[in-house]
């Protein structure tokens, strides 16, 4: 396919972005998908390519605070972006909140699902503090779990969101 | 994927439109990328180029003038739905973005991608065609303003040239006295594509009677479409229980007059009916 192009039309790009909040750059084919780079090229290998197609949610990575499906975004979409993979969940060993919580509540089996599923949880809580379920239901109504179950994972986000505006509330008395 | 190209960001509006009169017949327009991806993977879409719009700043905005509202192209589900003018403005049609795919396909996808996609099946454009909508097409030094309705032409397929590019959906705000409705029936809530979907807009008299309704149907024919024949029939009506299920009936009869009798039929056309019904009761018994 596509024969006739001259070479340098298909030369690798170079493009930069923010990753887990350290500032990279990276030569790319200018087809390769987010997902790809993330895994291949930094060795990230959290965020799974479950369908491909956008179906599954195995792949989400959330981009400028959003959530979005790695697997429909080319890589090269990532320039000058804030990106955040379930690598940079944890800090210094410590596990998030959203971590703790889907181990303490049973929202880990596989876990095949469960990077993208932090990462779903993850952009909800920054947007709002205390999700309701219909909310949390919503922002997780593209990751698919076909082994640990909807409820606990459900359950683990809202525990998490609890737990989590209750230090907050803790840390602004204490101060 | 089994693909290459050559990824172009261009950095304005006329840029991108230059690019388009040069290489527009090999090149892929890239918005969300939700269709687009799908169809570099499958090997259905093999471009020279991929022109990247989804940053051009022109066309991510929402403007409201006198009698109409334009929705810059590239502005995803998820920015409209949070967008309050839309909200009031467009109910039915925010109810049908907020049930496009999952949060993160709405993360991204766009209104300019769903129409230039021309699905039958697409979730936004009924809500649209009740809004009389037209759709801003650009290309180098022209502007086309076209009927939604007149864009779409059979499934997959639209009048957009190689070197046209949307930039923008004009819809007609109605008076708060309409209500409006949006329904779909598909096989699960998320990431599910619509079997049938409808979207009602509809305004009484001061003596209860219809003064104006518009019903626009999708999936169940080679395009979404207004059935106003059906609407006209309705008006100066009054809106009970029994002229609803009677409604639902006409329409889905009058759909398969149209599309003729199909292997889908036998489970379409109490579909239609039904959420026919549904959309009615909606909008008239509160
Ligand atoms: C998992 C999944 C679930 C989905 N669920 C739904 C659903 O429930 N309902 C629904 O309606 N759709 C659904 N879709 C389809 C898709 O998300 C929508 O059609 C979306 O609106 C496409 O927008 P986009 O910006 O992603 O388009 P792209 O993929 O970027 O583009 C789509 C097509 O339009 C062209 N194009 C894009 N923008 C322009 C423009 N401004 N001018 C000219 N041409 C343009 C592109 O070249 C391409 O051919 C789903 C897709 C996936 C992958
Ligand atoms: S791998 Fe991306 S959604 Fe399934
Ligand atoms: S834990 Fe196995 S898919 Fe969710």
């Amino acid at each position: 396919m596509n024969q006739e192009i001259p070479q340098d039309e298909l030369a690798d790009l170079e493009i930069s972005f923010t990753l887990n909040g350290s500032q990279v750059r990276v030569s790319i084919k200018p087809w390769e998908t987010a997902l790809d780079t993330i895994r291949n090229k930094f060795g990230l290998t959290g965020a799974k390519e479950g369908c491909g197609i956008g179906e599954c949610g195995a792949c989400t990575i959330v981009m400028d605070g959003k959530a979005v499906n790695g697997c429909l975004v080319l890589a090269a979409q990532l320039d000058g972006r804030t990106v955040e993979t379930v690598e940079g969940l944890s800090s210094n060993g410590t596990l998030d909140y959203l971590q703790k919580a889907f181990l303490d509540k049973g929202g880990v089996q596989c876990g095949f699902c469960t990077p993208g599923m932090l990462m779903s949880a993850k952009a909800l809580l920054d947007e709002c503090d205390q999700p309701s379920k219909d909310r949390i239901t919503n922002a997780l109504s593209g990751n698919l779990c076909r082994c640990a179950g909807y409820v606990q994972i459900i359950d683990a986000v809202e525990d998490a969101a609890l737990i989590k505006s209750k230090d907050a509330e803790n840390q602004a008395v204490n101060r | 994927m089994r693909i290459n190209f050559k990824y172009l960001r261009p950095h304005s509006l006329n840029e991108c439109l230059a690019v388009l009169a040069t290489h527009g017949d090999e090149s892929a327009i890239l918005a969300g990328g939700t269709d687009l991806m799908i169809s570099f993977r499958s090997g259905s879409r093999t471009p020279r180029f991929v022109l990247d719009i989804s940053r051009l700043s022109e066309i991510r905005s929402v403007e409201q003038h006198a009698e109409v509202i334009k929705i810059g192209a590239i502005l995803t589900y998820s920015e409209l739905i949070a967008h309050p003018l839309i909200v009031k403005t467009f109910p039915a049609l925010s109810a049908a973005m907020s049930c496009v795919g999952s949060l993160q396909i709405r993360n991204v996808g766009t209104l300019g991608g769903n129409i230039a996609n021309s699905s039958p099946a697409a979730d936004s454009i009924p809500p649209m065609m009740i809004h009389d909508a037209q759709v801003m097409i650009q290309k180098v030094n022209s502007v086309r303003i076209e009927k939604l309705e007149r864009l779409i032409v059979a499934p997959y397929s639209n009048t957009l040239e190689p070197d046209e590019l949307i930039t923008g959906i004009i819809l007609k705000p109605v008076e708060t006295a309409y209500k409006q409705s949006y329904r779909r029936i598909a096989r699960r809530k998320s990431l599910s594509i619509a079997r049938v979907n409808m979207a009602v807009s509809a305004k009484l008299d001061a003596e209860g009677l219809i003064e104006d309704v518009r019903i626009s149907v999708g999936s169940v024919a080679p395009t979404p479409l207004r059935i106003k024949k059906v609407e006209d029939s309705l008006i100066g009506l009054k809106p009970e229980s029994k002229f609803i299920k009677e409604t639902g009936e006409l329409v889905a009869r009058h759909i398969v007059d149209l599309v003729g009798v199909r292997h889908s039929t036998e489970y379409k056309r109490p579909a239609i009916a039904g959420l026919v019904i549904k959309c009615l009761e909606d909008v008239f018994i509160d």
